[in-house]
């Protein structure tokens, strides 16, 4: 019998070919969409819970709390693992993780800079899993020196040959052996650590420091905890309480804060708080966005099959009929029209699976993904799993209604050609294409507002000149030295607009605690701040408002010169700051003092996700950071060139590496950007699906009207008049689409701008203009049909009546 | 074999109500073969179609082997046509998705027949109808005389104890319509109760019955004997 279903489904497929390309067409697109979009998000809800004790390891952060200002750290200090270990038997063991980044690597002529570089405790290998290709986990970090390297370092710098006992200088300073090659951490990581080195080597870096008596209140390094079995946060932070009275509370009366400790699980940081010193998380509402719109996919890809499926009611009544006189049952065309439906999904799932496989091999897609995704598709569980899932589910989901609908057919009116459409078949036929409209011109309006959005944050007045501004880093070892008198003399070269230092600038900001002067005396903030040098104001282009720039004829500046923004003297309630005086370090021994000399304009020194915050600005001791250098746009190269000679002066050993602040602006909308691609990517798809859908209801239209056509011809009507007739359906199907589009459309809109802090108006324009696109696209999809029946002789038609 | 009395069937659209049938009291013995005649739109597939329990009639008794079926559900009728009944249509009606072997097959695959055995007996149906160079083919591949023999093999595979034909001779030429008269006055001598709507008085000669049908009433009921003055013998028929 199932023989039969399936020889039966094959043959229809072959007979009602544009039906069949069309509905296998949509249904591929439609699984293929979905399932990148489900390995995408198995990929972002999977992070860390590859390893193996990922349910019993918790990372320790600390929230820090200054009068009624708190701040959180996803780090915490160098002595607390160690503490709790001791104190607590369930905790089974702990280790610290410290990564750095441009770390410079040399072996022999190869000479990098590195990132996600940690220092590590040995008991790394005990809480999480790393997959060992050379080396020994119990001893790999034991020693201080001992280096180990993910497979693509270890590639790099070795090649093909052995790397183990290499030795690897670190920082133009260290030696390092390395001792063991491990896997790349899988991209579904929150921290992909690319090298670690043995945390024993403080020991030798910094003899004098007391590591595991430093304290508590310092946020320092990441700190891992692996508990033992039947571990209960709740309890063991009721047990805690003996901990704060023997660790923290002298602590916090020496640094009148309060300190409480934030633990979280392994798999949540991914999507966890937002904390300082963290690395990048994920942003849940591209994950709901992108569940959405795979659901509306399939959604739309099932709707044109159950459309085309019933569309054809009245071509496989009779079969319908013939059978049911035959002695077929209800049951037996349920299953036969399911078998059908399950056939159609099997071939639309094998076209899909070969679609995923180009698509995530496909260059652009490994970037636009980073690459998470893997193709080898076969050999991923949760894709097979995934694919039997989806077949059974479109299969059996959008072969339901028209079995159900063609099963009841009665076989009397069948054969008799009584059988017609009711008014609310094509009604709901109508409105299931309408639905896709919905949804198809709701998501373009939504990827049309994210580019709008995203384009704004890039070219909107930051507050400051960003364009045509070079930063060179500056490290420990540089010769410090020699950097005022180079400085001098490049800011002669007729290209060189201005040049500077900064240990912070526009894109990475520290803050820091400072007692401040206000209406009741001195009270403590943590505010943002800058270590800048001369004419950083200058190189910046930022605006002063309100009193004078540091100035090189006052030696005093140095030492207590503070320049606010706006924002600053705004959460003071200032009516003159000039004077002011501010201290940083613990109020009873302070370790700056300083005094406001001048107000800038507000600018944003981060993305335009954050909003302004106060920030102060003072004069570096010591040179040091990075070199920043505004250069005239034209001249651009010669001046690369002379900072390079320059460079080997000041770094002697070190590859001369430079970025733009603009482009390093861009890069923190690149994680909105690749987003915006996607969704550009789904919503182009969207688009071509309901299209194959309003082909197929336009072909069944025009059929259904040949006759009526044909009629109206003979009495006098043209073709263009034919043509806008049927096209006026369209319009109508369209206006609402485009109107009910709206809600769906700024529902997805609120809940992505939430994350930025700065957003552009939804322009009543990006509607209009989207939905224009669609009607016009919708009348080139209706176009053939509709010219083809409006163009036919009406002889040939009304032949047979 | 059926029985019905005062029959009546209305069709309703949303303003016109036709009356299609109108207490026709009828009774179809065992092995009889009857002819419905008539003009078009009297009612005679009407009649068909509530006698092979296609549809139900809208009031009077319909008794199909001693059982009112007049109120049966679609699901029951089903049932009971099932194996009872074989249709013969003018259009034909072959699935054009399946070959001659498996259209014929299908009233015996709803049966829940085995496949070997379903094999054997379409097999030896299509031998006797000299189809067997054709079981492979699709219906748009052969005759439409051919196609009418496919149907009725179609029709009797399951052996079934009535068997009703509506103009099954419409579509052919006279050659064709001929053979296919054949095949059935063998099948009605064999035992088989025939019904058979037709348009053609020939054709309705070798029915032992015939009736006319005009308004949706039965006008007039002719005995064969009574025919016997139109009747020719077969030979000089089919030629």
């Amino acid at each position: 019998m199932f023989s039969n279903f399936f020889i039966f489904a094959f043959r229809l497929l072959r007979r009602d070919k544009l039906h069949s390309i069309i509905n296998t067409i949509g249904l591929s697109i439609g699984i293929a969409c979905c399932l990148i979009i489900m390995m995408y998000l198995q990929n972002e809800l999977s992070y860390d819970q590859y390893h193996e004790k990922a349910d019993r390891i918790y990372r320790l952060g600390i929230k820090i709390t200054m009068g009624d200002q708190s701040e959180s750290y996803a780090q915490s200090s160098w002595s607390i693992g160690k503490r709790l270990k001791d104190e607590y038997p369930e905790i089974e063991d702990y280790v610290r993780i410290e990564p750095f980044s441009d770390v410079l690597f040399k072996y022999k002529e190869k000479v990098f800079y590195e990132n996600e570089i940690a220092l590590a405790d040995t008991s790394i290998f005990e809480i999480f899993s790393f997959k060992f290709i050379l080396g020994d986990p119990a001893t790999c970090l034991k020693e201080p020196g001992n280096l180990v390297l993910t497979e693509t370092l270890a590639r790099k710098y070795f090649g093909d040959q052995n790397p183990i006992g290499k030795i690897i200088q670190l920082g133009n300073k260290y030696d390092c052996d390395v001792t063991a090659v491990v896997e790349d951490m899988p991209h579904n990581s929150h921290m992909r650590l690319n090298a670690l080195v043995a945390m024993a080597s403080l020991s030798v870096v910094a003899p004098e420091v007391d590591f595991d008596n430093l304290p508590l209140m310092e946020a320092d390094c990441f700190t891992f905890l692996l508990v033992k079995e039947g571990f209960s946060l709740k309890n063991f932070l009721k047990k805690f309480k003996s901990f704060r009275t023997k660790f923290i509370v002298e602590e916090e009366k020496k640094y009148h804060q309060k300190y409480d400790p934030i633990f979280l699980k392994l798999a949540d940081i991914h999507y966890g708080p937002n904390l300082r010193f963290d690395h990048p998380t994920g942003n849940k509402a591209y994950t709901y966005a992108f569940f959405t719109i795979g659901i509306f996919i399939l959604a739309l890809a099932c709707i044109n099959y159950i459309n085309l499926a019933t569309a054809r009611a009245l071509v496989r009544a009779r079969e319908i009929g013939i059978k049911k006189i035959l002695g077929a049952d209800r049951r037996h065309l349920i299953f036969q029209l399911l078998a059908e439906s399950l056939i159609a999904t099997l071939i639309a799932l094998l076209i899909a699976v070969a679609l995923v496989e180009l698509t995530i091999s496909a260059p652009f897609f490994k970037q636009l993904l980073n690459g998470s995704l893997q193709p080898d598709l076969l050999n991923n569980p949760f894709f097979i799993y995934g694919l039997l899932g989806l077949w059974l589910f479109i299969g059996l989901f959008s072969g339901l209604y028209p079995s159900l609908y063609f099963s009841s057919i009665l076989p009397v009116k069948a054969l008799c050609g009584t059988l017609t459409y009711a008014k609310s078949e094509s009604l709901i036929r109508r409105s299931l294409v309408t639905f896709q409209f919905i949804i198809s011109i709701a998501v373009a309006v939504f990827a049309v507002y994210m580019y709008v959005q995203i384009d704004y944050m890039r070219n909107r007045n930051m507050g400051f000149k960003k364009e045509n501004v070079v930063s060179i880093k500056l490290h420990d070892d540089a010769k410090f030295d020699k950097i005022p008198s180079i400085l001098e003399e490049l800011r002669r070269h007729p290209h060189i607009i201005s040049i500077t230092t900064a240990h912070t600038r526009p894109g990475r900001a520290w803050t820091g605690l400072i007692s401040v002067e206000g209406k009741n005396g001195m009270k403590e903030h943590n505010f943002y701040r800058f270590l800048v040098n001369y004419d950083f104001l200058e190189t910046l282009g930022i605006e002063l408002l309100k009193g004078r720039d540091f100035d090189k004829k006052r030696p005093s500046d140095k030492d207590n010169a503070v320049i606010v923004n706006e924002k600053f003297v705004e959460s003071m309630g200032w009516d003159n700051p000039i004077g002011k005086r501010l201290t940083r370090g613990l109020p009873d021994e302070p370790g700056f003092s300083g005094e406001i000399i001048g107000v800038v304009k507000n600018f944003n020194f981060y993305s335009l996700h954050h909003k302004i915050e106060p920030l102060w600005l003072s004069l570096q001791h010591k040179v040091g950071g990075s070199v920043i250098v505004r250069i005239k746009a034209e001249r651009f190269a010669s001046v690369i060139a002379v900072l390079k000679e320059n460079w080997k002066q000041i770094h002697p050993g070190y590859p001369f590496v430079y970025s733009f602040l603009d482009k390093e602006f861009d890069r923190f909308y690149d994680a909105d950007r690749k987003q915006n691609q996607l969704i550009n990517i789904f919503s182009f798809m969207c688009i071509v699906i309901s299209c194959l859908g309003l082909l197929g209801l336009t072909s069944f239209n025009t059929s259904r009207r040949i006759k009526e056509v044909a009629i109206r011809k003979i009495y006098g009507a043209s073709a263009t008049r034919i043509i806008l007739m049927l096209f006026k359906e369209i319009l109508y199907l369209m206006l609402m689409a485009s109107i009910l589009a709206i809600p769906l459309a700024l529902a997805f809109i609120h809940m992505w701008i939430r994350n930025f802090a700065y957003r552009t108006d939804i322009n009543i324009l990006i509607f209009f203009l989207t939905a224009l696109a669609a009607l016009i696209i919708a009348f080139l999809t209706a176009g053939y049909h509709c010219m083809r029946v409006a163009r036919a002789n009406p002889v040939d038609t009304l032949r047979y009546e | 074999m059926l029985q019905t009395k005062n029959l009546t069937k209305v069709f309703t659209t949303e303003e016109v109500e036709t009356t299609a049938l109108n207490k026709v009291n009828l009774e179809v013995q065992e092995g009889e073969f009857v002819a419905v005649m008539g003009p078009s739109g009297c009612g005679k597939s009407t009649l068909l179609h509530i006698a092979g329990m296609l549809d139900n009639p809208t009031n009077g008794e319909y008794y199909f082997m001693g059982e009112e079926v007049s109120k049966y559900s679609e699901k029951k009728r089903a049932n009971l046509r099932k194996g009872n009944i074989g249709f013969v249509f003018q259009s034909f009606n072959l699935i054009d998705e399946l070959t001659v072997f498996e259209n014929i097959e299908l009233p015996l695959l709803y049966l829940g027949v085995s496949t070997a055995e379903r094999k054997k007996i379409v097999n030896e149906r299509l031998e006797q109808l000299e189809l067997i160079p054709r079981k492979n083919h699709f219906p748009q591949q052969i005759s439409g005389g051919q196609q009418q023999r496919v149907a009725v093999a179609r029709a009797l595979i399951a052996d079934p104890k009535v068997i009703l034909a509506d103009e099954p001779t419409g579509n052919l030429d006279s050659s064709h319509g001929d053979e296919v008269m054949k095949l059935l006055v063998d099948l009605n001598e064999k035992g088989t109760t025939v019904i058979m709507v037709t348009h053609s008085p020939a054709y309705a000669d070798y029915a032992n019955r015939v009736i006319h049908l005009f308004d949706g009433h039965i006008v007039t009921e002719n005995l064969k004997e009574q025919y016997n003055k139109h009747m020719r013998p077969l030979s000089e028929v089919t030629g």
